[in-house]
């Protein structure tokens, strides 16, 4: 099979190439061996260049002549080798990090700026930024900056789910390491389950989708941890108001093999076990989550590397009481417990082979699962007399697990064609939902199993794409995706065609368009009213078809003087076989068959965004604009009427902002406004239909109009920061204050009906955060 | 550093306490609105309910509507007659109901703006055979002995149908109990009362067809209630039958088994008032939207034709 591939790619290279040599190799950080992704190796004299590849790899392959190479990366000098061409050539580059960064020129982003790329609707999220940027008890979080984005949105205060271009919390294919992420929410989406610290790169993709990625239809956050610094111990973390992380990097031999583990831990539990103590009697309860990122890579040869990465997440409440009552023979003693929990466990295998300086590959073996359980029992115990036990507990799990491979391939003919071609295969096990209730009574057990079976599916996914440099003008990424799924007796396939391009009107100003149709087998129930961990995964049935998406967009990139770029989109995207819990349904109503209780439906999202970006210089940052509709239409739903999707936005706003002062100071500052979310309330009550003859007496009813009928108050909210960093004999360390929510608006996070003095009922909103000071000492050696 | 401890742990309190804030809310006083409640049988005179809607969080009552106009059209847009009213709200008219026809009732009322509302007396569907026997009922908890039901009917074809389906214990003889307050217990009255007293019974099923449109519990194979809704979707114009099961019999009384035909608006009607009933007040539940076929107002003008075989 190697040697097959080796064949074709060299025989199609040598018709392509008849006089050309290939310069190869990795673009990696000169202080830590890591990989630069998205470095750029440009000849100046043809204008011809290179990106360097997830894993740093480049290839460029030029007229054999001499040839005078500029590598460069944003944040790093550039380096500069002119060399006679003769023949296939390997060249690995470590660059070192700019002294100034505030002064550099914008060099690194020669190639591959905004204006250049084929692809639109993608944006690398700046690492640095998230860990600049205040954010809510001064947890870093990456999803919370990608909130910031435009046509970016978040769900509810302070949650991290995302909702992009109209899609839903589903629909993004979050990837660390090239595993999917089921669910990436630690506390009810407060906070995000990736560690900034353990992460190397983040890209966002919303639109104009490449070939490679599938299975999802609104979004790809492909994130790559650190691999962990190949030249020396390095170690950061810091310590929070509510949670501490440590990460520790270094190599086990070095320049060959080196490992990187990232712990974090809250400590809510410890805060507030004692305070529900203090105010009850016998009662106890926490909460805390944890995670754990590590990774290790060795390097075989210049040809041969392996990586193995994990990770490992947890949140977990539990609670328990116990109290007494009765007396003499009877006095019995009541204990009650109750646990929620769920978590991430993935786990990746990757082989980077270079089967020739054209031809690179990466084998991927992954494991994924995510799980959620909640549980509940009651042991009553005789203790005054018989000593009679009875147990009763009732359990809820459900889940996913995933096994899967892949093989990716990296070919690159002629530095006009860049050519990616892949497929894999994923097994599946769905646990859509199942309950134990169990009764042991003197030690006899009796237990009784309900809910919906384990589900097992096979998925498979093959593509290939070009992004193909037409002329110096145009440059477009066209491809293919095939995939298939297979459920019960169900067999589902999908071609889908993706292409983008841009066409450089100046230098300066590229105008850009693309077209994506996507397929994702895969449906979430999502209880529209709350944020509970409690979203299901659920394959597709005969009656629940797969998810399909076509997204067009247009737009504009223009880079602007004093290093401002401006990027503005247009997109239009229609959704089909979208699922929604049909009116009524519950996830705690017992363990009905969840086929029952979703309904089907289209979905459509158009709108148009604006993101004014300056990457350097002492004040950098964002300004991020979306104007968009998004409607659902549901046969079995609102009577078959168009409604407004919950998280429909009419106008988003986000303001992200960095300065420095000096070396010692920085400040951060980020302001977002929103239109409020669309929930369905009753308007009016009534008397409903007393039919005595039908055996019906109706109660007062609540009428809804229409679902998703009222607006919630717009949100908007101001966080503050402020870094001082300060060298010390063994690193750095930074003290990071922040003000969340800084001037204290009362945001909404659920509405709800309650009374007031009067007695009276009125509409009622929860606002989660008011201002909320955080600080955070940070620390890295 | 237990100071310190405290201080962090008070913050984090604060943090999730949250705040709240009263909502100006168009539930508070939104325009009353007419409301219609009624329902037309074969051969029985129209009579219908008008009452008031209130907003949301209204502490306005809902009332009785007496003075209002209740004209009944044909479906050519006759007037029929005028209804009228017989107190607390409730209106008659001497027009009996014809099945197979539609009736259009515009309602008037001072202080509202006009509502109507129309729609049909379906025509009933016969049973065309049934048999019963005793059962074993494999209950989730326990088994027990029951009664199950088998019968057959004819959907007519080229339309679409709505069904309920009951079985209704009638118990002739009703023994009052009364209350001693010497004892603090409830004894049986000495008189007996010769009053029938109907009531729909609980039933299961493991029908596709009453599944696919109703609530399951338990299980995706077992369906309960006491009444099942469903429509002809899966068997369109086809002679089918259908399986219940109710518990054991209880002694004296008689069980008659009913399957009405719905008007399509009256069953959606009761399909999602019966939801919203089930569901409210639960906070994990997804809002229910209550259908009404009342143009410019609220509630329900139906129709109903039922087959019996006892």
């Amino acid at each position: 099979m190697k040697h097959l591939i080796v064949l074709f790619a060299l025989l199609l290279s040598t018709a392509l190439i008849a006089q050309n040599a290939t310069i190869s190799g990795y673009i990696t950080d000169a202080s830590s061996g890591e990989a630069l992704i998205g470095a750029t190796v440009i000849d100046s004299k043809s204008g011809k260049g290179a990106v360097a590849n997830a894993f740093g790899f480049y290839s460029l392959t030029l007229p054999q002549d001499s040839v005078k190479l500029r590598v460069s990366f944003i944040g790093f000098d550039s380096q500069f080798r002119t060399l006679k061409l003769t023949g296939n050539v390997s060249f690995n580059f470590e660059l070192s990090g700019s002294v100034n960064l505030q002064e550099v020129e914008v060099v690194g982003e020669r190639v591959e700026n905004q204006v250049e790329q084929s692809q639109m609707s993608r944006i690398d999220v700046s690492l640095d930024k998230v860990k600049a940027l205040p954010v809510l008890f001064g947890e870093r979080d990456v999803l919370k900056t990608i909130q910031l984005m435009p046509g970016v949105q978040s769900g509810t205060e302070g949650a991290s789910g995302l909702y992009v271009r109209g899609g839903g919390p589903d629909q993004n294919l979050i990837l660390l390491d090239g595993v999917p992420i089921y669910n990436a929410s630690h506390l009810f989406g407060f906070f995000s389950i990736f560690n900034t610290d353990a992460l190397n790169s983040v890209e966002l993709i919303k639109g104009g989708f490449p070939a490679e990625y599938g299975g999802r239809l609104s979004s790809v956050i492909d994130m790559r941890m650190k691999e962990g610094n190949a030249k020396k111990l390095k170690g950061e973390g810091g310590i929070g108001l509510i949670a501490s992380r440590l990460t520790l990097e270094g190599p086990i031999v070095k320049d060959k093999t080196s490992f990187m583990v990232s712990g974090r831990r809250t400590y809510i539990d410890v805060l507030a076990r004692p305070l529900i103590r203090a105010a009850s009697n016998g009662t106890d309860g926490g909460y805390f989550f944890y995670d754990l990122n590590a990774k290790i890579n060795h390097k075989f040869s210049d040809k041969s590397r392996l990586y193995l990465s994990g990770y490992l997440g947890r949140d977990r409440f539990f609670a328990s009481d116990t109290y007494r009552y009765g007396s003499g023979a009877d006095r019995t003693e009541e204990s009650f417990r109750a646990e929620l929990g769920w978590g991430n466990a993935i786990a990746a295998l990757r082989w980077n082979y270079i089967f020739s300086p054209r031809l690179f590959s990466n084998t991927t073996v992954t494991y994924s699962q995510y799980d959620f359980s909640v549980g509940s029992s009651i042991e009553t115990r005789n203790i005054g007399g018989n000593g009679e036990e009875q147990e009763v507990g009732i359990s809820y799990n459900s889940g996913i697990r995933d096994w899967g491979g892949k093989i990716d391939f990296n070919y690159y003919p002629v530095p006009d064609h860049r050519v990616k071609f892949g497929g894999g295969y994923t097994y599946h096990t769905f646990v859509p939902g199942i309950s134990r209730l169990n009764d042991v009574t003197d030690g006899a057990l009796n237990e009784l199993t309900f809910g919906a079976d384990e589900i097992y599916a096979h998925e498979f996914a093959s593509y290939i794409q070009d992004d193909w440099t037409v002329n110096d003008r145009l440059r477009i990424n066209g491809g293919l995706h095939f995939s298939g799924f297979f459920v019960r007796d169900e067999e589902y396939f999908s071609l889908q065609p993706r292409i983008s391009g841009r066409y450089l009107l100046s230098e300066l100003t590229a105008l850009k368009a693309s077209y994506a149709h996507m397929a994702q087998f895969l449906h979430l129930l999502s209880n529209a009213g709350i944020g509970l961990p409690t979203d299901l995964w659920v394959p597709p049935t005969d009656e629940i078809r797969p998810q399909f998406a076509d997204q067009v967009a247009v737009g504009i990139v223009r880079t602007l003087p004093r290093n401002f770029e401006i990027n503005i989109e247009g997109y239009y995207k229609w959704m089909r076989n979208l699922i929604e819990y049909r009116d009524g349904a519950s996830f705690v109503a017992g363990a009905s068959n969840w086929e029952d209780q979703v309904a089907a439906g289209n979905g459509w999202s158009y709108g148009a965004e604006i993101l004014l970006e300056k990457k350097v210089g002492k004040t950098s940052g964002w300004v991020g604009y979306t104007l968009a509709w998004t409607n659902r239409r549901f046969e079995e739903l609102n009577f078959g009427n168009t409604f407004p999707y919950r998280y429909d936005r009419r106008h988003d706003i986000s303001v992200a902002l960095t300065h420095v002062f000096n070396e010692r100071v920085d400040v951060g500052l980020v302001w977002v406004y929103g239109t409020g979310n669309a929930v369905s309330l009753p308007i009016e009550r009534y008397q409903g239909l007393a039919d005595p003859i039908a055996g019906f007496f109706g109660g007062d009813i609540g009428h809804i109009e229409s679902r998703n009928n009222y607006r919630m108050p717009a949100y908007h909210r101001l966080d503050l920061g402020v870094n001082l960093h300060k060298p010390t004999k063994w690193g750095e360390r930074t003290w990071n204050f922040g003000l969340y929510n800084a001037y204290s608006r009362q945001n909404p996070f659920f509405l709800y009906f309650s009374t007031d003095i009067n007695g009276d009922q009125r509409l009622t909103q929860l606002a989660l955060f008011p201002v909320l000071p955080s600080f955070t000492y940070n620390f890295k050696f | 550093m237990k100071n310190a401890i405290g201080v962090l742990s008070l913050l984090v309190v604060f943090a999730f306490g949250g705040c709240t804030k009263f909502l100006e809310f168009e539930g508070d006083n939104a325009t009353p609105r007419l409301v219609i409640n009624g329902v037309m049988y074969p051969d029985s005179s129209i009579q219908v309910t008008l009452t008031n809607s209130v907003g949301y969080l209204s502490t306005d009552g809902i009332e009785p509507q007496t003075s209002g106009v209740l004209s009944l059209y044909d479906e050519a847009g006759n007037l029929l007659e005028v209804l009228q009213h017989t107190g607390f709200g409730v209106y008659r008219g001497a027009t009996t109901a014809t099945v197979g026809s539609r009736y259009r009732l515009v309602a008037e009322h001072p202080g509202f703006d006009p509502v109507e509302a129309s729609d049909v007396v379906p025509v009933p569907v016969p049973i065309l055979s049934w048999d019963t026997a005793t059962v074993e009922i494999d209950n989730p908890f326990e088994t027990s002995t029951g009664r199950e039901y088998r019968f057959t009917f004819a959907d007519p074809p080229g339309e679409k149908n709505y069904y309920m389906l009951e079985v209704i214990q009638a118990e002739e003889f009703f023994i009052n109990y009364i209350f001693n307050p010497n004892t603090g217990e409830f004894v049986p009255d000495t008189v007996w009362l010769d009053v029938p007293f109907f009531y729909p019974v609980g039933m299961n099923t493991t029908d596709q067809v009453i599944a696919s449109e109703n609530d399951s519990f338990l299980g995706e194979t077992l369906t309960f209630g006491d009444q099942f809704f469903f429509s002809d979707n899966l068997f369109e114009g086809s002679t089918r039958e259908f399986v219940v099961r109710v518990s054991e019999p209880f002694p004296g009384a008689r069980y008659i088994l009913r399957l009405s035909t719905l008007s399509e608006a009256y069953y959606r009607y009761r399909v999602t008032a019966r939801r919203f009933l089930n569901t409210n007040g639960d906070p994990f539940a997804e809002p229910v939207l209550v259908f009404s076929n009342v143009e410019g107002g609220l509630g329900v003008f139906g129709g109903v034709s039922s087959s019996s075989v006892e």
